[in-house]
């Protein structure tokens, strides 16, 4: 009996204290649009992690100036606007959020309206369209697309490679991307052979890959996203092309579809090393494997930093005697200073146009993992 | 020619795993008359299974089996313990269907609750490339292609050979003369349920093996099943065989003309222009 009245006593100390403690920090709550499930699931799945290791951190540290992060997870399902306008509808009228963290490229662009109207301000860290330029309140944590891509084709362009075709998704992103990689292969000289659009989580694309065996490039660009990606490689290599392959993303879930069949796939991207030096680079690395059982990925690593910046704007914006649940004096504050420390190792700017300046490299997959190849 | 033969070689390829996945729904559907959604939930749960035993270290054929149990039990567990009760309570056919549908969403839900939202790939299976002139198909479409035309073989034979297969039919072409001579049809629905989840669980192992398992896949599986059985015709198992290797060619056809964005428009256009022209489907019967 004497134990559990001691049990009890303890309970109700640890629960004064810990409610003590958070009585002193107001909640500062932001939203996260992702893809939870569907064809991109993975990436909603990665990404959440990194959001959530930040947010543990940074509230174990003490929260921000005087506030204690939290966070909600609304799915867009892979891609779709409806769902990501009735989070942004769940976030700005129940949550009251001033900032969201999307991704992909159509539900991002499609809450963006309504962003600007209720001055929500938005960083997005995972789609790559071109169209994600010069659209008010929206940041890009990522390089997009034509800027990443053009690094993968000069490259192929330099190795000999002169015929392309291109398979692509349905989607806002990979039309764009398309069409920016077919006339920048066409401006270094090179011929488009073949070009096909797919439908957005199909899974069975050998028909396709028959008529791009027919038509025998040197490169396949495939600037889908999601497991199409992995579809198409696993498609092309079971029709015994052998051409070169390279598109804009590359997933560990991907990888569960390909098998083997992603060896020499090509992609540029923001270059997060794992095996950095940096003391806080190392220390969400073994943070994040210690949880999840594997390396993070550059998604993860996004969203994480992404963390990072908002506590950062937040800091400004209350050292000012701003107001933090204001979007428009959050998005004043990146001003004050453009360049964030990045967890990629120095820094990540901000640019006027919505984008942003990161050390970008090339890829290829070798025994199943990426190995960096060229560095820009 | 050479596109032409390597499109319709892969268009037999998907087709005879159509023909597959509408003849293991069709046999339900023309015995029972039951708009069975949850079909696509057996098909995810095979899937799964497979996918569960071979995660506890069995080897892949025995987990296969497992994995056919599995599907099998839980297709009759439905028909038992779902659809003869409201049956027998003189529950509407849209009841039966929103129940079916309500099996299948929760199912799904709790596979991806259990397993999680990734794509679980089914390995053990060697793949490999096999080229026969111009021709290229895999391993895997080999055995796709080889065990959907055995297991139909073997279905046709035990329709038309076998006691149990004999009284299926005499069910599926008129229930009440069934009843009528003897033929407890509840049973019969049970036999048919389990044959149906079994054929769907072959299917879903012949997929996996070539794609992973999402908690998701069903719903396609599902869509292709009785989009296959109403293109052959409703009753007719043959014109089932037909509709899937009809829907497999044409699919796969089509993008030497059309984009292949447009494959899905162009299936739906032909099921909806036979239903218009034959309402019975390409080998159905018409009803009085």
């Amino acid at each position: 009996m004497k134990k559990i009245i001691w049990a009890c006593a303890l309970v109700l100390l640890g629960l004064t204290v810990s409610t003590g403690f958070s009585a002193d920090l107001k909640e500062f709550k932001f939203g996260e649009t992702l893809a939870m499930t569907g064809s991109g699931s993975w990436y909603g799945i990665t990404m959440e992690r990194g959001t959530a290791i930040a947010v543990e951190e940074i509230n174990k540290a003490g929260g921000v100036a005087g506030y204690k992060f939290s966070y909600a997870v609304e799915d867009h399902k892979s891609g779709l606007t409806t769902p990501a306008q009735n989070a942004f509808r769940k976030f700005t009228s129940i949550y009251k959020v001033s900032i969201i963290f999307s991704s992909f490229s159509a539900p991002t662009l499609s809450i963006m309206e309504m962003a600007k109207q209720k001055k929500v301000l938005v960083f997005q860290g995972g789609g790559t369209s071109p169209l994600m330029v010069n659209v008010p309140f929206l940041h890009n944590t990522r390089m997009l697309g034509d800027e990443i891509l053009p690094f993968t084709l000069k490259y192929l362009y330099d190795k000999g490679c002169r015929t392309m075709a291109t398979i692509y998704a349905n989607q806002t992103s990979p039309i764009s991307l398309n069409q920016a990689a077919k006339e920048y292969w066409k401006k270094l000289g090179g011929t488009v052979v073949s070009e096909q659009m797919h439908e957005t989580g199909a899974t069975d694309f050998t028909s396709e890959a028959s008529i791009i065996k027919a038509k025998n490039p040197d490169v396949i660009v495939c600037p889908s996203t999601g497991l199409d990606v992995g579809y198409v490689i696993k498609a092309v290599r079971k029709m015994g092309l052998k051409s070169y392959i390279c598109g804009t993303e590359h997933s560990g879930d991907m990888e569960k579809v390909t098998g083997l069949a992603s060896e020499g796939y090509l992609f540029a991207s923001e270059f997060f090393n794992v095996n950095s030096t940096d003391p806080w680079t190392k220390g969400f690395v073994t943070t994040f494997k210690k949880k999840h059982g594997v390396d993070p990925d550059f998604y993860a690593a996004n969203y994480y930093e992404l963390t990072y910046i908002l506590k950062e704007l937040v800091t400004r914006v209350v050292a000012k005697g701003g107001d933090p649940f204001d979007g428009s004096q959050l998005e004043k504050a990146i001003w004050d200073n453009p360049k964030f420390k990045s967890i990629y190792g120095g820094y990540i700017k901000f640019k006027k146009d919505g984008t942003c300046e990161k050390p970008v490299v090339l890829f290829e997959i070798k025994n199943g993992a990426p190995v960096v190849i060229k560095k820009q | 020619m050479g596109l032409f033969g390597q499109l319709l070689i892969r268009g037999l390829i998907t087709g005879s795993l159509y023909a597959l996945l509408g003849v293991s729904w069709g046999i339900i559907y023309n015995t029972t008359r039951t708009f069975h959604f949850a079909h696509g939930f057996i098909f995810t749960l095979a899937s799964y299974m497979i996918l569960l035993f071979v995660d506890l270290s069995l080897p892949l054929f025995p987990s296969l089996l497992m994995g056919l149990i599995v599907a099998t039990l839980a297709g009759c567990a439905i028909e038992l313990f779902a659809y003869l009760p409201m049956r027998r309570k003189n529950a509407s056919q849209l009841a039966l269907f929103l129940t079916a549908m309500g099996i299948m969403i929760a199912g799904q839900s709790i596979l991806r609750l259990l397993f999680g939202p990734d794509s679980r790939p089914l390995t053990g299976f060697p793949e490999t490339v096999i080229n026969v002139g111009a021709i290229t198909f895999t391993s895997v479409d080999l055995l796709t292609v080889v065990t959907a035309w055995v297991v139909m073989a073997l279905l046709f034979i035990f329709l038309a050979r076998t006691k149990a297969g004999m009284m299926i039919r005499a069910v599926s072409s008129n229930p009440e003369k069934a009843t009528f001579i003897g033929i407890d049809s509840s049973k019969i629905f049970i036999l048919v349920f389990g044959i149906g989840s079994l054929l769907a669980a072959i299917a879903a192992f012949l997929a996996t093996l070539d794609k992973p398992a999402t908690p998701n896949i069903g719903i396609q599986a599902l869509l292709t099943a009785f989009i296959t059985v109403f293109l052959g015709g409703v009753g007719s198992l043959p014109g089932t065989v037909i509709g899937g290797l009809v829907l497999g060619i044409t699919e796969s056809l089509v993008i030497m003309v059309l984009p292949t964005e447009y494959k899905m428009i162009v299936t739906f256009l032909i099921l909806f222009v036979v239903i218009l022209v034959k309402p019975e489907g390409l080998m159905g019967k018409k009803t009085a």
